[in-house]
């Protein structure tokens, strides 16, 4: 008996349909699976060998493997976890999670396809590190994992929209980048101007927030009632003076961050070039031994001028306090290359103790100015002592070599000397 | 389920694939004007209509269409100093059945098709450039049409449902408009 045409045709499709069906079971079509630790190719600092500059390309592409990631399609993960123009709900940043987008080869390598993606998981990988680092300077426990991060966030100035720029908000804990309208290296790419921040949120969380709850200090700058001619009252000065003085203490310690992290003594300038001359740590041999703290007298002149100027006050007390981070951060860098000489250890060791006496060096900042910044100035040169002493194994020699730079500053009162007190070096 | 619902659509036009007429001519379609839509997601959280270049070429016999499409669909973001620039190529072979006269040069198809694609990047970073490829993936799409034919011209607006493991979201709808030209061959 002849099977009819019709039945033939039918079992031929239903045959072609069910073999695409098959075919369709053994094909991938949705890849919801990455997760874990994943390759992936970033822009990262180019590896310097030495604390010096260099001529070439700041960042290159490179693959590295972003650790224990929830989900790569957001790039959420143990480490960091980000939203796209949050908004604050409960004091959190909250909001939608972007896409990331990537390209897998066949060696398993992901590449980012766009900038978000790009700033996404360069941020992740960044802030990988900093927990790690954390760890092992004995921070580990000051920050919550995974870190909060606000991208395109509008934020507004006097002057309008924020444009080029990263900060670390305490009130929310969370490092937020707004818009990057430039044409260099994108604030969100730049692992030390990441670092930076990331140590914003050790000094808030070891510093600031006591000194807040406690108002020792106040959250912004205290107007007060100057206007030109006036003498500002003692109270309107010294708060002026101690809160530009933590803020710069602040400063130039993220920027010492930033340099440890990448070795790179101009890290900012890739991504913000205005501010090159400004914020280098870029020091000769000569300078290197030439360095000095501001003094007191320095910082409260400088604030008594701004005071008087009224109008002006916030930002010329910013602008202050970078310029003073500025030489502190001189200064720590100055401190490990004297450290790696006198030990004669590698950079990345040197580098290793000086973070670690910063470390332990934060509570005293704050016991500082709980104790001493309601009713007088603090100095630099007590603040640094203090860090200098917390060097794991201080000798006297490398003490003595150390307050160098406190005896060049020439503090008129209050002139320091290393002691022996029971074998522990302290600066008096 | 949803395999179960694309199995029933199937069905029903399979009926009608069976019982087709067999006598009449083979035309040859080219169609190398056509707007390609997606709307996928795009560097953040935000749908767009993404569009591509893309061309056919196939066949019609009686009520069924076979087309081969290629499609590319590009994308690009950073700066002068950073960018990135993605390119979604595609093949697709699809079938598609008119289950439904509307008039006499206007037809309602219902089909599905296979093919690859393959993401390809560039980045680049001041003077640097590397370039990385996804390697051809396999993608699959079910689709509804409304289309005819009349002369020489062949024409369709075809809605796409498009699943790939790199397409965001999954399946990613896709819109395809469509003119081109026809001759029989046999």
């Amino acid at each position: 008996m002849a099977i009819k045409p019709y039945i033939l045709r039918l079992a031929g499709v239903h045959i072609i349909f069910l073999g695409l069906s098959l075919t369709g079971c053994g094909v991938k079509l949705s890849d919801k699976s990455t997760t874990g630790d994943i390759d992936v190719q970033l822009p990262m600092p180019v590896q310097r060998s030495d604390a010096g500059d260099t001529t070439q390309q700041p960042y290159e592409f490179q693959i590295v493997k972003l650790l224990n990631v929830f989900e790569l399609s957001k790039v959420r993960g143990q480490y960091a976890r980000f939203y796209l123009s949050p908004k604050i709900k409960d004091n959190r940043l909250d909001g939608a999670f972007p896409s990331a987008d990537f390209v897998k080869n066949k060696k398993n390598v992901y590449t980012p396809t766009n900038e978000i993606s790009t700033q996404m998981a360069s941020i992740y990988f960044h802030m990988q590190n900093m927990a790690l680092l954390d760890e092992k300077l004995g921070a580990g426990s000051v920050n919550r994992w995974p870190r909060d991060i606000g991208l395109n966030v509008k934020m507004k100035s006097p002057e309008g929209l924020i444009h080029n720029n990263a900060v670390y908000d305490g009130a929310y804990d969370a490092i937020l980048f707004v818009a990057d309208e430039n044409n260099n290296l994108p604030i969100a790419v730049n692992g030390g101007i990441l670092a930076h921040e990331h140590f914003h949120s050790l000094f808030y969380k070891m510093v600031l927030k006591k000194l807040y709850q406690e108002e020792v200090i106040p959250k912004k700058v205290p107007l007060g009632t100057s206007a030109e001619g006036v003498q500002p009252s003692e109270e309107q000065s010294r708060q002026v003076y101690n809160l530009v003085l933590l803020k710069g203490l602040n400063e130039g310690l993220a920027d010492f961050w930033g340099w440890m992290y990448t070795n790179d003594n101009n890290f900012i300038v890739h991504s913000i070039p205005i501010v090159e001359e400004g914020r280098s740590l870029k020091l000769s041999k000569p300078e290197l031994q030439t360095l000095v703290l501001p003094t007191k007298q320095e910082i409260f002149e400088d604030t008594q001028v701004y005071i008087r100027n009224g109008s002006l006050l916030e930002a010329n007390m910013n602008r202050l306090s970078y310029e003073l981070g500025t030489q502190f951060a001189r200064n720590l860098k100055g401190f490990v290359v004297q450290h790696q000489e006198s030990r004669k250890i590698n950079l990345l060791q040197a580098k290793e103790n000086i973070a670690k006496a910063v470390i332990k060096f934060l509570p005293q900042v704050t016991n500082e100015f709980l104790s001493k910044g309601k009713k007088e100035y603090v100095y630099p040169s007590t603040l640094i002592s203090r860090m200098v002493e917390g060097i794991t194994s201080l000798t006297m020699g490398e003490c003595e070599s150390f307050i160098q730079v406190l005896v060049r500053t020439k503090e008129a009162d209050h002139l320091l000397k290393c002691k022996n007190e029971n074998g522990k070096i302290k600066i008096q | 389920m949803n395999r179960l619902i694309i199995y029933v659509i199937f069905l029903i036009f399979s009926f009608q694939f069976a019982s087709a007429k067999e006598d009449s001519k083979i035309n040859l379609i080219f169609s190398p004007l056509q707007l390609g839509y997606r709307y996928a997601k795009q560097m953040d959280t935000q749908m767009v209509w993404q569009n591509a270049n893309s061309f056919a070429v196939g066949g019609q016999y009686q009520r069924h269409i076979f087309l081969l499409d290629y499609g590319q669909f590009s994308d690009s973001s950073g700066n002068q100093m950073l960018s990135y620039r993605k390119d979604r190529t595609e093949w697709l072979l699809s079938y598609r059945y008119a289950v439904y006269s509307l008039a006499a040069h206007l037809n309602l198809g219902m089909g599905f098709g296979l093919g690859v694609y393959e993401d390809m990047v560039k980045s680049r970073l001041g003077t640097q450039e590397v370039s990385e490829s996804s390697g051809a993936q396999v993608l699959a799409s079910g689709l509804v049409s409304l289309g005819g034919n009349w002369n020489y011209f062949f024409y369709a607006a075809e809605l796409q449902m498009l699943q790939g493991k790199d397409y965001d979201p999954q399946p990613t709808l896709g819109g395809l408009l469509r003119i081109g030209i026809q001759f029989a061959i046999f």
